[in-house]
């Protein structure tokens, strides 16, 4: 091996750490809707764009990306809320996919990219929902985002039928090939369910973030040879190591006695600009944890007093967090709505499309 | 002789109205009602029991998350048992406008949107869009389904 590729070799495996610690659930209070920059945009609704079940929402190219879990669709809105196109191939014949579950817009072509997980296979079609390729997998994955034009982030995180490329993190070439692994899997908790956050890879602020079950880091991920690790400080509401890697405890707790475990559930947590803001379930009581960079302070919201729904955050933007929530809901609560809003919402005869939410703390 | 023909094929006549009146009768009685049962967790099972006491003869457990295979076959199954005027119920749906999402996305006619009560120790199902109860135990419930049925066949 020559003097180049070695060192290559050496520089492609070192890992930057640099350890920051950032603290949560700390003042806590009450939910105040005037201390959060509410926006909502309202969707259209007909009988031919009817979304089921929301369970992923990406902004891109003034365009809101909608996949129904419920439907097996993806629905395309201009930003104003006008419906512009579906993606409803949903089948067996070629170009159609079995289940979507995950999507992500390519940057740098404007495509539509989703991972059918029944398929093992990325199908990707353009804004109209035309097919234009696929690409079948080597390796199962959860979730994926474009570190760049040349790199893709593969979200792994113990996939337990797989033992070929057991790493919790794959970085793969615009083709889904692979070229590095990072982060062998070494123990395998038995059920995760509860705790995998449901955005757990991101890409903010062209930075990819990564959580990774029952480890209290948040992953910064800069470029392919440069993985920094901020320390979220929850104290003793975050799940110990015995806890997270016991099956029989595990199983105890989570499955028969879900919220009434004495650790964190449910946990995602969003890096903006300014602010982390965190989300999780502690004995049945949903929090926001706000931290806030410039004055190093953190700020809980016990969110009880919410809308169901208002606290499931199904997406983000570079500055906030994006959630679904039935309009009929929203009028019940605490969340100031215009009098367009509500009027809009006293003229509905039957249940419209839900709302999309985007919230951030002032 | 033509008397005694005539005579003879009007009693036969007789007994064949007769026997097909008994046999319509008990054929009425035999009448089952074809309702789906679509759902992806465990209580829908818990129904078989209930819904085969109570004359309606067809359960059927279907899971979005299931094998591929499986999916198409079943949404296969599903849209045919649409066409030919059965009901089905779908149990784990949680509004109006999921319902009629489900039914546009997979092309089917007559679903109803369920909901699961426990009643005196036996589950029965309210369909809420028409607020028809079924199948309980007593008869008043069967009665219901039977309105239910002519409504919408």
């Amino acid at each position: 091996m020559n003097k180049t590729k070695l060192s290559f070799t050496l520089i492609l495996f070192i890992v930057k750490i640099t350890a920051q610690t950032i603290s949560f659930h700390n003042n806590i209070k009450k939910f105040d809707p005037n201390d959060f920059d509410i926006r909502i945009v309202e969707l259209e609704t007909k009988n031919n764009f009817l979304i089921g079940q929301p369970n992923q929402v990406v902004y891109r190219d003034d365009k809101w990306f909608i996949s129904d879990r419920l439907t097996n669709q993806i629905f395309i809105f201009n930003k104003d809320g006008s419906f512009y196109s579906k993606i409803n191939e949903q089948g067996n014949a070629p170009g159609k996919y079995s289940n979507i579950r995950y999507f992500s817009i390519n940057p740098y072509n404007s495509q539509i990219e989703i991972f059918d997980n029944f398929q093992n296979s990325i199908y990707i079609y353009d804004y109209s929902g035309n097919f234009i390729k696929k690409i079948r997998l080597s390796f199962f994955m959860l979730s994926f985002e474009y570190l760049n034009k040349n790199t893709i982030v593969i979200n792994k995180q113990y996939q337990k039928d797989e033992t070929k490329y057991n790493y919790n993190l794959l970085f793969t070439d615009n083709k889904f090939k692979i070229i590095k692994k990072f982060d062998r899997i070494t123990q395998t908790p038995s059920s995760a369910a509860s705790f995998v956050a449901r955005l757990s890879l991101k890409k903010i602020n062209n930075k990819i973030y990564w959580i990774k079950t029952y480890n209290p880091n948040l992953y910064v991920i800069d470029d392919l040879n440069s993985i920094k690790t901020i320390k979220l400080d929850f104290g003793s509401i975050w799940p110990e190591k015995s806890f997270a890697f016991n099956s029989n405890l595990h199983d105890r707790n989570l499955i028969f006695n879900t919220f009434k475990a004495k650790y964190i559930q449910y946990f995602d947590i969003f890096p903006f600009n300014n602010q982390y803001m965190a989300k999780y379930y502690y004995k049945d009581v949903p929090y926001i944890s706000v931290y806030d960079k410039n004055t190093n302070s953190n700020i809980t919201y016990d969110c009880s007093n919410m809308p169901d729904k208002l606290n499931d955050f199904i997406g983000y933007t570079d500055n906030y967090v994006i959630t679904m929530i039935n309009p009929l809901d929203l009028l019940d609560s605490n969340i100031p709505l215009t009098k367009h809003q509500k009027n809009l919402i006293n003229n509905y005869e039957d249940e419209p499309n839900p709302w999309i939410v985007l919230l951030r703390k002032k | 002789m033509d008397c005694f023909t005539t005579k003879k094929m009007k009693k036969l006549l007789g007994i064949l109205i007769f026997i097909a009146i008994i046999y319509g009768c008990y054929n009425q009685q035999k009448q089952q009602y074809h309702f789906t049962i679509v759902g992806s967790d465990k209580k829908t099972m818990n129904f078989n029991h209930y819904i085969n006491e109570n004359k309606i003869d067809l359960v059927y457990f279907y899971d979005q998350f299931a094998c591929p295979k499986c999916f198409f076959s079943q949404m296969d199954n599903l849209q045919n048992l649409s066409k030919k005027n059965n009901f089905i119920i779908v149990t784990n749906l949680n509004s109006i406008r999921e319902l009629k999402a489900f039914k546009n996305a997979y092309k089917l006619n007559k679903v109803f949107l369920s909901d699961y009560k426990f009643n005196k120790g036996s589950f029965y199902l309210e369909i809420k869009t028409d607020k028809i109860i079924i199948p309980d135990t007593n008869n008043d419930n069967l009665n219901l389904v039977d309105d239910f049925t002519k409504k919408y066949k």
